[in-house]
């Protein structure tokens, strides 16, 4: 790494690629489901991808603040449910909701110990959040737009949404 | 290994997690588990029911699974409970810090159920050497 992570810019390729590699690894171990990620690219203004269910994570660390939203359609999250929980079930419901976040919450800890240990960073414990309902967005106020990261898998696809602030 | 007649007790704010961590013990053969969702009400099971071994989550509202931990240690009917700690993060100083606390092992996430065998294994090694001396 050159520099500290207060020097980074707010789009750092290292951290998606942590985030990458993460989710990989924890669908794969955790659920079973073989993951194949896609091209990352920058969320388009008003630009939205149908989900009914996100995790979410407030990224704080002295450089930069942030979110990062592991977003899905209902059959995609009920099917890796299934997967990791062996229950099967037709519908979203409270009690099944925190896998959301918990599956979102192993993400952001693999990230959190390379990121912290190897490269620098100060990344802050936190607690996730779940977000659900037919027609659920994110919109994120700040100067950078989030990054999508794409992934296909053998439950459907989703995808994972950064937002970073250099604010600091 | 365990006595799988032993009362394992299962610590998680994550209904998931707790779910996950319960069938994967319970198919190792354990018979008798019980769940509590935070180190307040695992607390609360320690003093009633006769629990021989702890895995708990880490990082949970209300107490957490380090601070279950120091309690459990600082108070002399629990201090030789085999106790596992589970977490995402697997930070140096929070392993550091673990450590110092007492813990008896440390299982990061997302694990399989061989990984979370092979710890009880170890943890059961461990602690009959220590509790034998």
């Amino acid at each position: 790494m050159s520099g500290t992570a207060e020097s980074k810019p707010a789009i750092d390729v290292d951290l998606i690629n942590q985030f990458l590699t993460a989710t990989k690894t924890v669908l794969q171990t955790q659920a079973n489901v073989s993951i194949t990620p896609g091209k990352p690219y920058l969320k388009k203004a008003g630009e939205t991808i149908p989900m009914q269910i996100a995790g979410v994570i407030a990224l704080t660390n002295p450089a930069f603040t942030g979110t990062i939203a592991l977003c899905l359609r209902d059959e995609v999250f009920l099917n890796i449910y299934e997967n990791m929980v062996g229950e099967k079930h037709e519908k979203i419901t409270a009690e099944l909701e925190d896998a959301a976040g918990e599956l979102l919450n192993m993400i952001f800890g693999q990230v959190k110990t390379i990121l912290n240990d190897q490269k620098g960073y100060k990344l802050e414990k936190a607690l996730p959040t779940v977000l659900t309902g037919e027609k659920l967005t994110l919109r994120h106020r700040g100067a950078t737009p989030a990054i999508i990261l794409p992934f296909d898998s053998s439950s459907g696809v989703f995808h994972i949404e950064v937002f970073i602030q250099q604010d600091k | 290994m365990f006595d799988t007649n032993i009362k394992v007790l299962v610590v998680d704010d994550m209904l998931t997690m707790r779910k996950i961590v319960s069938k994967t013990v319970k198919e190792l053969g354990f018979t008798y588990v019980a769940e509590a969702a935070d180190g307040a009400l695992a607390w609360q099971v320690l003093c009633n029911e006769p629990i021989g071994i702890v895995i708990s989550d880490w990082n949970m509202p209300n107490c957490t699974g380090i601070d279950l931990l120091k309690r459990v240690r600082a108070d002399d009917r629990f201090k030789k409970l085999p106790f596992i700690l589970v977490t995402a993060e697997a930070e140096a100083t929070q392993v550091a810090e673990a450590v110092k606390a007492g813990v008896d092992n440390y299982i990061v996430k997302p694990f399989t159920p061989d990984a979370l065998k092979k710890k009880l294994a170890e943890t059961h090694q461990k602690t009959a050497a220590r509790n034998a001396a």
